[in-house]
């Protein structure tokens, strides 16, 4: 079943193009990994897919219903998992367990199920034992880690992360990409870390000048002294 | 991975009878006018801080600060109530009325502080927001509530950052003109900053499924114990306004 598909979506801020005329498209369980610069559009791509962003032109179909207004995107952000590229906006609630429970709360579910959903995430994501910490005292691995389970939380049936590792040591990367190899669930990870994408998706794009490329072999890192050395690239 | 998680029920007393109790104590001391009634609230104050386990080194601080603001009162009340002169400084009199009034308001002040901290202090914020949501608190406040404490820290965050990056280029903190402009700057550097932030929670939220209702995990269990409090306060109210009615 598609999930998520994007037809000639082109999206804009004042008169700087910075998506244009895009295509693309989330399968159940696909894995795509997503790469490019710093202001190429990737976190504006996400937004317009959660409908946090108006394009300027184009077709958002989340599972295949055409999505316009936000009214439209409300039950596509029951489907969709977006986690914030800065864990602090996304940890809106003073504890650990009442924000894992936000939005099964909003989602209808009774004080006690959204209790047991709760409890039930935070142990997917191994931090038993956080229910009362304050979420503005954790590490930024944990609040990471608080902001997947909040999103895990609702269910859904893909995720969106943005930039996920940023900011974190190599240990706290390592238990996010552990965390995200262990569910059957569809991603589309953006980053500018290769080495991560490689280790959590399965097809690989960048984003350059507002189109998509996919690129046509596995990328692998590797020690270049030429400019191209962290991009993907081939050899012939 | 660890095994599944497991939360303990909370123990005590139930967030509503705390607040209620409270409320209602605090509006009996705060009217009172008669010297009896503002020592009986002392009383309570007293005894309310028995339902606060521990913390006194904190207890302290805070009292001595709220203090400071009645000697501040002390200082000042006397040389504006007209009355019986105990010393005069120029055209100015220190009035006995006005001494006793400072202090009767020194003792009330006193007093719902203590009852303040021995009855809501305890309280998570989560638990007082699930309180205040269940005893009618319109769902704004409970929810600006809810924010401000996540997020206070975040701000006082950013304005250390904004005034060291402002020192690290010799700004010097002061009364100059300019000192008072560069704080200006920093001021509304801080307020865009904020906005741009609630901006990005707001997205966060909505894609969390908000839809501007304050919910919250509640876990709140009236039990045998606060009906008993509710008891003991309206006991308290009352004897404020026999006290009152007495010395009247």
């Amino acid at each position: 079943m598609t999930l998520v598909e994007l037809e000639g979506l082109t999206c804009g801020y004042q008169d700087r193009v910075v998506l244009a005329d895009l295509n693309l498209r989330l399968d159940e369980g696909q894995r795509l990994g997503l790469a490019g610069h710093t202001g190429s559009g990737k976190t504006t791509l996400l937004k317009a897919i959660m409908g946090l962003v108006t394009p300027t032109g184009g077709v958002v179909r989340i599972l295949g219903s055409e999505c316009r207004q936000n009214g439209d995107f409300t039950q596509a952000r029951r489907v969709l998992g977006y986690l914030f590229q800065n864990s602090d906006d996304q940890l809106f609630c003073p504890t650990v367990l009442e924000d894992v429970a936000f939005g099964p709360l909003n989602l209808g579910a009774s004080q006690a199920e959204a209790r047991a959903v709760a409890l039930e995430c935070l142990s997917m994501v191994g931090l038993c034992g956080f229910e009362e910490r304050l979420t503005h005292r954790l590490s930024g691995g944990e609040k990471r880690l608080t902001s997947l389970a909040g999103v895990l939380a609702m269910r859904p049936k893909a995720l969106l992360l943005d930039e996920p590792t940023t900011g974190l040591d190599p240990e706290s990367k390592a238990r996010v990409a552990e965390v995200l190899r262990g569910l059957d669930l569809a991603l589309l990870v953006v980053s500018h870390e290769w080495d991560f994408l490689t280790q959590v998706t399965n097809r690989y794009f960048t984003l350059s000048h507002g189109h998509l490329h996919e690129a046509a072999e596995a990328p692998h890192l590797h020690h270049h002294v030429h400019s191209l050395g962290d991009l993907p690239h081939s050899h012939d | 991975m660890s095994g599944q998680c497991a939360q303990e029920a909370q123990p005590g007393l139930d967030p509503r009878s705390r607040l209620l109790c409270a409320l209602g104590l605090c509006v009996a001391v705060a009217v009172c006018r008669s010297w009896p009634a503002a020592l009986a609230g002392l009383g309570f104050g007293a005894a309310c801080l028995a339902l606060n386990s521990g913390r006194w080194g904190a207890l302290a601080r805070r009292l001595a600060l709220v203090n400071v603001f009645f000697l501040g009162l002390i200082a000042t009340v006397p040389l504006a109530v007209p009355g019986d002169p105990l010393l005069r400084l120029g055209s100015l009199a220190f009035t006995r009325e006005g001494l006793m009034l400072a202090l009767h308001m020194t003792a009330k002040g006193n007093a719902i502080f203590l009852i303040f901290w021995g009855l809501v202090q305890p309280l998570s914020p989560p638990r007082l927001g699930s309180a205040l949501s269940a005893l009618g608190v319109p769902d704004k406040l409970c929810l600006i509530l809810s924010l401000t404490f996540r997020y206070l820290d975040l701000m006082r965050h950013e304005w250390d950052r904004l005034v060291t990056a402002a020192r690290l280029r010799g700004f010097t903190p002061g009364t100059s003109r300019r000192a008072w402009g560069t704080y200006g700057l920093l001021l509304a550097l801080l307020f865009m900053r904020a906005m741009d932030k609630s901006a990005a929670i707001h997205q966060a939220m909505i894609c969390r499924g908000f839809d501007g209702r304050f919910r919250s995990l509640g876990g709140l269990r009236w039990r045998a114990v606060d009906t008993a409090l509710g008891v003991a306060a309206c006991a308290g109210i009352v004897l404020v306004a026999v006290l009152e009615r007495g010395s009247a």
